[in-house]
Formats: C-alpha cells, sequence, structure tokens
C-alpha cells in the first residue's frame, strides 16, 4: 500500500511540473464552445447552424448580415437592380481570393465562382437538402457576365432576397477545386479553400476546429485594429458541467449553460440571455390519417389553444425561453413600413384560458359523441432538456383542462418518421427560421406543403393569404397578408398550437466582443474580438 | 494447441459473418432514416436513398458491404460527418478510445489485484473491511459521479491535472478519464481476487505447500496467485473490451472525441454504416480478447491445455 501511495505521488508531482505548456502565449486567440461539431463544410450540403456558422468564418457571400440582422455588401462591391426589382448586377470585389490551408493565395474569387456554385446547389447530382434556397429568394437565372459581374434574374421582386445572399448555401466555390477534389471535397481543411475573414486550419472530427486570421481580407486590417483576434478555436464539448469549469479556469471564452446552471450563474460577468428563432409547437393530426377524426374538431383543436399556460411553461425551462404569442416568433422580422416587430404588430394570437379550454371540451366531446379524449402527445428525447420538460409541462396543462395524455417518447429521427407518414396524434415539434421574414413560417402550413404540413391543416383562407403575399409587389400589403394569414391559422383555426420560443443562456467572457446572435439565418462569429 | 486455435479462430469468423447480418437486418428493421429532417422533401429523400444505394434491397446491400468490407471499405457517414469514410472515423476514435481504456484496464487491474490480494491475506480483518468497503462504494457509484468529482477537486480546485482532453498534452489529459473510468473495475476485479483467493488459501494443497515450508511470499506468488488468476482473468477479459470500447459517459464528461461517444450519436442519428462499424468492431474486439482468454488459461493451467488437446 505504501508502495502505491509513492507511485501516485510521484506521479502526481510529475504531472505537476510539466504543467500546461501554452504555445499560444503570443498570439490573441479566442477559444468559443460548440456543443454540436461541425457536419459537413460544404456550404452546398450543410444544413446545420453549427456547420453554417464556421462557413460562414473562412467563405463569404455577396453579403453579410450586421449586428441587427441587416444585410451589408461583402464580397460584393456593389450592386446594381433594374426599375422593376427583377434584374441585380453585382460587381465582386477585385481583392477577394481563394486561398488554401496555408495561407497561399490559389485564385481571384469571380462571378464565374457564383454561376458554378448556385448550379451546384440546386443540381439533381448533389441532392442538397438546400436546393430551394434560391426559389425562395424568387430567384429564376443566374449568369456571369464576365470575370466580375454577376448578374440574378428573379421572377419578382423580393424583399428577403439581399439578405438571403448572406446565407452560407449561395457563397462561391471553386469549379476545378471542386472537381479536382472529387469525393473528398470539403472533408478535411486541406480539401476546402478559404475566401472569407478566417482560414480553416485544422479540423478534428468529434474535438475541435480551428480558423486562423486570413490577413488578406478586404476588412483585416480595420478588424485587426479593434481587436480581431489571430486565431478562433471551436472547443466541441457536450458537458456543460466540465465546460463551466473549463471557463472558470480561463482555458475557453464561452461556455454554454444548461436550465440548471442559468440560476447560480445568472448574476455572472458577461451572462447572456439569448433568444434563439426555434419555435416550438404542437403539430395536430388534423387530416393525415384514416382513422383519427379527433383534431378535425374545432372545439377540441381550440381546448388545446386555450388549455396552455405558455409563460409558465416558458419559465419552467429556466433557459431563456419565452412564452410563444403566435407562430411567428419574436425579433424575426420587421415591418416593411416603420420596421415594428411582427409580434408586435400582432399581438398575441394565443391566450390560457383554462375555464374556456374546459367548456370547448366538452362541447367538443358531445359533438364526437365520447367521454373522454386521450391524446397521445409525441415528443423526442434526444432533442434537449427543454423538449422534455416543455412535453411534461404540456401534459400537465392539457390533463388540468380534462384532457388525458400520454407521453410517446421517441428519438428525434423517429419522431419525424412517424411524423411524415402521418402515424401520430399530437406532435411537439420546431422551426427554426432560415430566413428573416414570416414567410419562412407560413409556407410550412399550406396545404400542398405536404413536406413540413405534417397534419395537413387545409384552409383556403390561410392559403390564399399566403399565395397573395408571395405573389404581390407591394411589400406592406404583403406584411399585412401574412399577419392576417397567421390569425387564420392559429387564432380562427388553432391548426398549430405554438407553445414557446427557445432561449439559450451563455457566459462570454468580459473583453470578447463581436458576437452576433441572429433569430434567423445564422449567428456571425466572424467580427468577434478579444481585447 | 495449434489445432484447437485454428478452430477456434474460424469459428470466431463464422460468429463474425452472423453478427455482420443481424446487425444489418437489425439496422434495416430501425425506425426512421438517416434522411428524417424536417427540411427535407419527400423527392429529396428519395434522391439521397437512391445516391447512397439505400433504395436497393437488403440483400444487394448486405453482400456488397460484407465485399467492401473486406477491402477495409466500411462505407461513408451520412449523417454525422456527412460522406466520411466511416473507417477513417472509427480509426481515428478507436485509437483515443483504446488508449483511454488499456490506461484505466492498468490502473484497475494492478489496484483490483491489490486490494483484494490485501484483503485476503488479512481476512477478517479491519483491512479486509476497509477493502471490501472501498470495492463496494467503486461498484456501486457510477463513473461519472467520480469523474465529476475528481474534475472538479484534482484538475478545477488543484490543478493538478487538466480538466478536459487536449490533443496537445494526450497523456496527462487522459489520466483523469482513466482513473474515472478505473473505479468499477478495480472494485470488481478486488472483489473477484478476494473471494478467489480466500478459496485457494483455504486448499488442502496450499496446507500441503506450507506444511512442506515454503516461504510464505514464494508460496503467494507461485501458488496462490496462479490459481486465483485463472477465474479473475475471465472476468477481466469483458471488463477489458468493456474499457477499449469507450465509454459514451466519460468521454461527453471530458471532451474525448472516442468511439463509446461516437456509436450513441450514429444510433440516435440513424447512421446505419457508422452504427454498424462500431457495433462491428466491439463484436471482433469481444471475439478476439476472448480467444486471448482462451489462450491465456492454457498458458496459466496446464490442466486445460492438457483437456484441450485430447479433444
Amino acid at each position: 500500500m505504501k508502495k502505491l501511495l509513492v507511485v501516485l505521488l510521484t506521479l502526481f508531482v510529475l504531472v505537476g511540473c510539466t504543467g500546461k505548456g501554452s504555445d499560444d502565449a503570443e498570439e490573441n486567440v479566442v477559444t468559443l464552445v460548440t456543443n454540436t461539431d461541425i457536419i459537413y463544410l460544404d456550404n452546398h450540403v450543410a444544413t446545420d447552424g453549427t456547420s453554417f456558422i464556421a462557413q460562414t468564418m473562412f467563405m463569404a457571400g455577396l453579403t453579410e448580415l450586421d449586428k441587427d440582422g441587416n444585410w451589408k455588401l461583402d464580397l460584393a462591391e456593389s450592386y446594381e437592380v433594374n426599375e422593376e426589382g427583377t434584374v441585380y448586377t453585382f460587381k465582386i470585389r477585385d481583392d477577394a481570393n481563394w486561398y488554401n490551408k496555408a495561407g497561399e493565395e490559389v485564385a481571384p474569387v469571380t462571378a464565374y465562382d457564383f454561376e458554378y456554385a448556385w448550379s451546384r446547389l440546386v443540381s439533381e447530382e448533389l441532392a442538397s437538402e438546400y436546393n430551394w434556397w434560391l426559389e425562395t429568394m424568387s430567384v429564376e437565372s443566374w449568369k456571369a457576365l464576365d470575370e466580375k459581374t454577376f448578374e440574378v434574374t428573379l421572377f419578382a421582386p423580393s424583399g428577403i432576397f439581399m439578405g438571403c445572399l448572406a446565407f452560407p448555401s449561395t457563397f462561391p466555390v471553386k469549379e476545378d477545386f471542386v472537381k479536382q477534389q472529387g469525393d473528398q471535397y470539403a472533408t478535411s481543411a486541406e480539401t476546402v479553400l478559404a475566401c472569407g475573414p478566417y482560414i480553416l486550419d485544422s479540423w478534428t472530427p468529434g474535438y475541435s476546429y480551428e480558423m486562423v486570421k486570413n490577413p488578406n481580407y478586404y476588412f483585416a486590417e480595420e478588424y485587426a485594429k479593434a481587436g480581431g483576434p489571430d486565431k478562433v478555436v471551436f472547443r466541441v464539448l457536450e458537458d456543460t458541467q466540465t465546460a463551466l469549469m473549463e471557463y472558470e479556469a480561463g482555458n475557453i471564452d464561452t461556455v454554454i449553460l444548461s436550465g440548471e446552471q442559468v440560476d447560480a450563474n445568472k448574476g455572472a460577468e458577461g451572462y447572456v440571455d439569448r433568444l434563439q428563432g426555434y419555435l416550438f409547437y404542437l403539430s395536430l393530426n388534423i387530416n393525415h390519417s384514416d382513422t383519427l377524426v379527433t383534431y378535425q374538431n374545432e372545439n377540441i383543436r381550440q381546448a388545446i389553444l386555450f388549455a396552455l399556460d405558455r409563460e409558465a411553461i416558458a419559465k419552467s425551462l429556466n433557459d431563456g425561453s419565452v412564452a410563444a404569442e403566435g407562430i411567428i416568433p419574436f425579433k424575426l422580422a420587421g415591418s416593411p413600413v416603420d420596421g415594428t416587430d411582427f409580434r408586435e404588430d400582432q399581438g398575441s394570437v394565443v391566450a390560457y384560458d383554462v375555464a374556456k379550454a374546459k367548456e370547448l371540451l366538452a362541447l367538443g366531446k358531445e359533438e364526437l359523441g365520447v367521454d373522454e379524449i386521450t391524446i397521445n402527445l409525441l415528443y423526442g428525447t434526444n432533442e434537449g432538456d427543454s423538449v422534455i420538460k416543455a412535453a411534461e409541462q404540456i401534459q400537465f396543462y392539457l390533463e388540468e383542462a380534462g384532457f388525458k395524455v400520454n407521453l410517446v417518447s421517441k428519438q428525434k429521427k423517429e419522431r419525424l418518421a412517424l411524423m411524415t407518414d402521418g402515424d401520430y396524434e399530437v406532435a411537439l415539434t420546431r422551426w427554426g427560421p432560415d430566413y428573416a421574414d414570416p414567410q419562412t413560417y407560413m409556407d410550412l402550413f399550406v396545404s400542398q406543403n405536404t413536406s413540413n404540413n405534417s397534419g395537413r391543416y387545409a384552409s383556403e383562407a390561410y392559403d390564399k393569404d399566403v399565395a397573395d403575399a408571395e405573389a404581390t409587389t407591394d411589400m406592406a400589403e404583403r406584411w399585412q397578408l401574412f399577419l392576417d394569414a397567421e390569425k387564420v391559422l392559429v387564432e380562427q383555426d388553432a391548426g398549430v398550437i405554438p407553445v414557446f420560443q427557445a432561449g439559450g443562456a451563455m457566459i462570454i467572457r468580459p473583453g470578447v466582443s463581436g458576437i452576433e446572435f441572429h433569430s434567423a439565418a445564422v449567428d456571425n462569429y466572424r467580427h468577434i474580438c478579444k481585447k | 494447441m495449434r489445432k484447437y486455435i485454428l478452430k477456434r479462430v474460424l469459428i470466431s469468423l463464422a460468429t463474425l459473418f452472423v453478427i455482420l447480418l443481424v446487425l444489418f437486418i437489425l439496422m434495416d428493421l430501425m425506425p426512421g432514416t438517416p434522411f428524417n429532417d424536417e427540411k427535407l422533401t419527400e423527392a429529396q429523400k428519395t434522391l439521397l436513398f437512391a445516391k447512397y444505394g439505400l433504395d436497393k434491397p437488403i440483400s444487394t446491400r448486405f453482400f456488397l458491404y460484407a465485399k467492401n468490407m473486406l477491402k477495409g471499405d466500411l462505407g461513408v457517414s451520412y449523417a454525422i460527418n456527412k460522406n466520411f469514410a466511416v473507417s477513417d472515423m472509427v480509426k481515428d476514435r478507436l485509437g483515443i478510445s483504446i488508449g483511454v481504456g488499456a490506461l484505466a484496464m492498468l490502473i484497475g487491474t494492478v489496484l483490483g489485484l491489490l486490494l483484494g490480494i490485501l484483503a485476503a491475506l488479512n481476512h477478517n480483518t479491519w483491512i479486509d473491511n476497509l477493502c471490501s468497503a472501498i470495492s463496494v462504494i467503486g461498484v456501486s457509484i457510477p463513473s461519472y459521479v467520480f469523474a465529476l468529482l475528481l474534475c472538479y477537486f484534482i484538475a478545477y480546485r488543484l490543478h493538478w491535472l487538466p480538466i478536459l482532453f487536449n490533443t496537445k498534452q494526450p497523456f496527462i489529459s487522459l489520466i483523469l478519464p482513466a482513473i474515472a473510468l478505473s473505479v468499477s473495475p478495480t472494485a470488481n476485479i478486488a472483489r473477484f481476487t478476494r473471494s478467489e483467493m480466500i478459496d485457494v488459501l483455504n486448499s488442502d494443497y496450499i496446507l500441503l505447500v506450507q506444511s512442506k515450508g515454503v516461504k510464505n511470499w514464494k508460496m503467494i506468488i507461485s501458488h496462490v496467485l496462479r490459481n486465483t488468476l485463472i477465474p479473475v482473468i475471465t472476468v477481466m477479459g469483458p471488463i477489458l473490451v468493456n474499457l477499449l470500447t469507450g465509454s459514451s459517459v466519460i468521454e461527453k464528461i471530458f471532451g474525448i472525441p472516442g468511439i463509446g461517444r461516437l456509436m450513441i450519436t450514429a444510433i440516435q442519428e440513424n447512421d446505419y454504416n457508422v452504427t454498424i462499424a462500431c457495433a462491428f468492431v466491439y463484436s471482433v474486439m469481444y471475439i478476439v480478447t476472448m480467444l486471448f482468454v482462451d489462450i491465456l488459461y492454457g498458458i496459466i493451467d496446464p490442466r486445460i491445455r492438457i483437456a484441450k488437446e485430447d479433444k
């Protein structure tokens, strides 16, 4: 036993002596935490926020989003648009270049790179999950007029077009490089090219990825003066407890907090409560089943709508989540007239009234000729703690109103499969907005959208509002039509039941600034600074 | 002996083939697909299925997979790191998991044997009780509790070791995870060693050895330990495989990119090729370890060797 103690002690002393050898001492390095890894470096195949954030750092598009979510020119130096608002001509910066991992200039970024990239995005061969992106932007065709001039024709004017150019799916890629790499393209730091403010230096899947600054980027000098780091390290950490210890030990600069950690850290310096764009709602299987008739009954749907105390549910999640007031989340989009937030403009289209819910339920039961309504509530167990907690809360409030509720827990992929097949009753699901416009949500519930409208909600009035909104060139009218459509969908029909908007709490080390959170599209880390 | 080993190897290979088949069928029966995403349309799903050959019948896919596997090609990942070669993903992470696991096994075996021997030699004294108490605690407290305690006290408060895994200091940053992982094997091996050794110490042949006047330490090493180790090795086989194939929880806590975490993610994401590859690697390691344990028996206990040669 003594020997063992001696061995152990020696070991610790030895380890203590070797200590922490930091070789980044003189460099300005920011280390950020991400709880998921990059899934794909290829901006045309990626679908997740983590991959997109990485791409906005080492790549760039014609525009980028500022901290308020408004677009500004990035790789495009200037642009012109015709009177009808349907033909855009972009001039690409002369100093925009492609760089390899070593930071060597490979070639200039040209309009041909954009032309190829966009064709690649929509090609059947690639089967990109974002191949609909250009259509959403109202893009009809595109071509390179010369090396530095890129022309895009829209089938109708679009208020979201310029903002959508900041989304990685529209970023350029270099054709001969992509073809030369073949299957290996974008599977490592060596097999991608950079054209953004950073260069991808390394990627160890499941562990970390590192970016070094691109000193030749057009805003590099100004950025360095503001405190732009030499290197940004993203560390993949799933466990929030050890991550918090690592943060407090000074080894990382941000930490994502779980619900339980929020209370203890609320007053901490650098604590940030951020609102995410994800809107969680209950999808009711209205018409997507041969046997189920319960949710065709409007009173039953309305009873569910009134039964939920959304404030209490959001509060119980304790992670910065807020009660939903409609299917459009807060801070998603501002009115084209005066910039008022959609939610503020509309007000709440949901309410909590348990007495009314009971009344409606009684009516519904009578109409259906049943004594009891049992809801099988489907939710995902691997979609975060907040989903599990929310499902339990929803069960509680529905039971308060007189429903009987069984919780059906599945893995996310299985939940989605069941919803696609219409093999569910009520499901807790979510949608993350791809762009800052109500359309990203409104498109989901039109009757012809069989991919997303799992419950097959069908309303002529709603379909018409959405179709008219997308057809009109009058932005104020469009806005009004979306406001009307939401009222029809939620308030009038209870076609979907909004529950909460996801929040996220994190701590950012004082001195670290420039992380721009957007409720739609991609958070922006390309202007991060550390002093 | 050679014939025996050859026979065992052939049986192992056949077992592995059956395991692969069962895995393939189970994967096919798993609900959902790798391409279930809110944002994916039916048409896109069909395209993706065709792209990865998942629209073909299961028999065709199985034989294609088995054929490619022999060439070392385990397919590509569909969901975790899209289009990555699974063989690369598994290779990189298996290395780290084996590193942590082997270190944990080393600590667990040394500590476990020491505790067990100490307890057995001091049977029914306070030392025995203390060792037993340590074993019970080790078995009953889950490793992640130890992991967090170690992180907090050793790394966070005392700064003796890094909190998280770090590729720049791979050995040093793997010590804490290895200690956390070794707690349960230490306890298991200690308990097993103790009870086996007490049995051996009470046996007639030890009495004979003692009456022959063999020195105490010599008796323990060449007579008692040798006979104690045979059953202990039986339990060590599965423990070793368990440790080498990674612990999802420990990997999560220490931020280690290991194979345990990969397998859990693969199952959740329905990433067929990755799940099959991880499960298959697990099976291979298990079968190889069992084969190794069997051979080891023969070395430690001549009776087993002779009995097997007779067959």
